[in-house]
């Protein structure tokens, strides 16, 4: 179930009214949520308390997000952070990712795109990445065979199809956006002016739901797509 | 303002300098001159005071003090015993003592006191001319005497003299070329600085008005040059390059800033316009979502088309980051396998032809946008049932990505047009987009030093982009 379990972030944010647009938004969710204002407060709470996920303004006062999430881990603190940040630049990214960042996120952003990669990268979320045989419903996928069978009937995908799936079901539950997928399926940074992922959506969807009575990947109005167990 | 002082130029200074150190030279030299010249006519003084004083000697041996004291009378008034190697050494000066210093017979009248009485004593005298003296026509003329000083046997004193005046005329006439050489080389060298200065001041001059005029706003000026070939020129030429380059940037600085406006104006516009209705008050709550909802979707329009041009400046900044070796081959399936299906979906029939092995220099996400961007334009404009067509070839030194679509083309009179900014050369602008597509295509591709073409596809439109591969 999408949102079903409920995450203990902090918000590292200088901005009063991001922050409580966030702190909102994320509550509504059902997540608890925590504020620092500042770089050097946010730093002592997310050592002092143990956070499913941060999410990290990159320009603080005090001390910035960087150095934060640096210090964090070099002090063998793994809470996963995502950067939130006005500096939209795929070198900015690369960035925050080498600074121990997990995702980043420029401002302005959709709220819906923000939900999706904190729960992401939360580590209470989606399938372990190492198991080799993931199973939704009566979806069965063998990663090591690269095999995809649906009610015991296989179903034949090209390599990039499989790929898509393999991301679906190892964040079943959880809402996947449209950038998600063209970032980690694709390995595309920018923004393709046509929604190209929707029509490989619906042809992945073909596959894996015209014949089920109960279809798994749903669409997620606003957000993107979600991979989940049929509602018992 | 900004007038170059003739005596501030470099070339002034630098032939100053140069005229200072040409005089230091010729002064060392002249000095050299007249050391060896002075101290080998001393020399020759020297011996034949020497010659002479040893043929008295041997004539006092032979024929006394009294033959002796003839020949010294004689010889005052001639030339004297031996002939002077130089010739033209002066007269010679005798004085013959007896023990006591009194004069017996020579052209001195007193024994100087600077000389002692020993044996061969040298000595440089000053000595006051006596008006008998012949060539000195001056009463108190004093002049110089190199002299050598005898004891005869039987205590008898000779000293024998050679006045050094032609010495003193030879050191005269040297120290007078000395100092016209350095006059001269200096004078050469202040008109020579003075002439360089000048013609240096007079183009550093055109090239200050230029600015001048530049700075003043006037974008379109450009430096004189003067078809010398010469170092003034090439800076010209390259300032020039460097201005034109500028104007361009400036040129489509305003352009963008224009567009921006003006493009962001309607979508703006649509902004407040949705959100005045959300607050209508016959608006009802289903209503008001909706309208929320609109608001969102054009903040989001908004943010993708200032992210594309900020991309584009960034770009064409010249920044090469992330440069790496990228494999096109593979960049070119990728984008395909991603465009392929969205073809399909239109109807449309997609074909590649895809070479092997195709590496250039580039930024991997940046190109692929390129061939993301080619391909999405041609299926945006490509009807159904039409087709699309993505190549990549070696050719000769290059790597060349087209893509060819079956749409309505663009003319060739608007092929330029096409690649600015925002440029959407469909009036209604009816299919989405913010009209950057290709300006970042262009961009892209000017950054990898890539040529691009528009040709005619016969019919629609191909986008060839050709990038030098890398060597070997």
């Amino acid at each position: 179930m999408p949102y079903a379990v409920c995450m203990h972030l902090l918000i590292i944010e200088d901005d009063a009214e991001t922050a409580a647009y966030l702190m909102k938004g994320l509550q509504e969710s059902g997540h608890l949520t925590e504020h620092a204002a500042t770089g050097t407060d946010g730093l002592h709470q997310a050592q002092a308390f143990g956070y499913d996920a941060l999410i990290v303004d990159r320009m603080l006062p005090g001390l910035d997000g960087l150095t934060l999430v640096r210090e964090l881990r070099a002090a063998g603190n793994n809470t996963p952070a995502l950067f939130l940040t006005a500096l939209a630049d795929v070198d900015d990214r690369v960035i925050g990712l080498q600074n121990g960042g997990d995702d980043y996120l420029a401002k302005p952003f959709a709220f819906a795109e923000l939900l999706a990669r904190i729960e992401a990268i939360s580590r209470r979320h989606g399938t372990p990445a190492a198991d080799m045989i993931l199973n939704v419903a009566d979806l069965e996928m063998d990663r090591l065979k690269r095999s995809v069978k649906r009610a015991g009937q296989s179903i034949a995908l090209q390599a990039r199809e499989f790929r898509l799936l393999e991301y679906l079901m190892l964040h079943v539950g959880q809402v996947v956006t449209r950038t998600m997928l063209l970032e980690q399926v694709w390995g595309y940074h920018f923004d393709p002016q046509t929604n190209v992922i929707d029509v490989h959506m619906s042809r992945l969807r073909t596959k894996i739901d015209k014949q089920s009575t109960h279809p798994l990947i749903h669409t997620i109005r606003g957000a993107g797509y979600c991979l989940r167990e049929p509602r018992s | 303002m900004n007038q170059v002082r003739l005596l501030d130029t470099t070339a002034f200074r630098l032939s100053m300098r140069y005229a200072g150190f040409v005089s230091l030279l010729t002064i060392v030299c002249f000095a050299v001159i007249y050391w060896v010249t002075i101290s080998q006519l001393q020399t020759q003084i020297d011996a034949g005071l020497r010659a002479e004083t040893a043929a008295l000697t041997r004539l006092y041996g032979l024929r006394g003090i009294n033959g002796l004291q003839q020949t010294i009378t004689a010889l005052s008034t001639t030339k004297g015993l031996t002939e002077s190697d130089s010739g033209d050494a002066g007269p010679r000066q005798y004085l013959l003592t007896d023990a006591h210093f009194k004069s017996l017979a020579g052209s001195l009248s007193d024994w100087p006191k600077e000389i002692s009485a020993t044996d061969m004593t040298w000595a440089t005298l000053r000595i006051r001319a006596q008006h008998k003296q012949p060539g000195l026509d001056a009463e108190h003329h004093h002049f110089e005497l190199r002299a050598v000083a005898v004891v005869l046997p039987d205590g008898y004193h000779l000293l024998v003299g050679q006045s050094l005046d032609e010495l003193i005329e030879l050191r005269n006439t040297i120290l007078a070329l000395t100092i016209a050489a350095v006059l001269l080389v200096l004078i050469v060298g202040l008109m020579g600085g003075a002439l360089m200065g000048h013609s240096v001041a007079r183009r550093m001059q055109a090239i200050m008005h230029t600015a001048d005029t530049i700075m003043a706003g006037d974008l379109t000026q450009r430096i004189p040059e003067e078809r010398h070939r010469d170092e003034f020129d090439a800076l010209a030429s390259k300032l020039n390059a460097m201005l034109t380059r500028i104007e361009h940037l400036m040129k489509s600085t305003r352009e963008v800033t224009e567009n921006v406006a003006h493009d962001l104006r309607s979508p703006l516009t649509r902004l407040r316009g949705r959100a005045e209705m959300a607050l209508m008050k016959n608006a009802d709550t289903l209503r008001q979502k909706d309208a929320l909802q609109k608001v969102i979707e054009e903040t989001d329009g908004i943010v993708a088309t200032l992210n594309a041009i900020l991309s584009i400046a960034q770009i064409e900044s010249g920044a090469r980051r992330e440069w790496t070796e990228v494999d096109m081959t593979a960049a070119c399936h990728d984008a395909a396998e991603l465009y392929e299906a969205l073809a399909d979906e239109k109807g449309m029939h997609f074909s590649m032809h895809i070479a092997d092995g195709v590496i250039v220099k580039g930024n991997r996400q940046l190109l692929a946008q390129t061939i993301g961007n080619l391909l999405d334009n041609a299926i945006k404009y490509t009807g159904r049932g039409g087709t699309v067509n993505l190549k990549l070839v070696k050719q000769d030194n290059d790597a060349i990505v087209s893509v060819s679509d079956s749409g309505p083309g663009i003319p060739v009179e608007l092929r330029d047009k096409a690649l600015q900014r925002f440029m959407r050369l469909d009036a209604s602008r009816s299919q989405p987009g913010s009209g950057l597509g290709l300006a970042l295509v262009k961009a892209v591709a000017e950054q990898h030093g890539a040529l691009l073409n528009l040709e005619d596809n016969r019919p629609g439109l191909r986008i060839r982009l050709s990038f030098p591969l890398i060597p070997g």
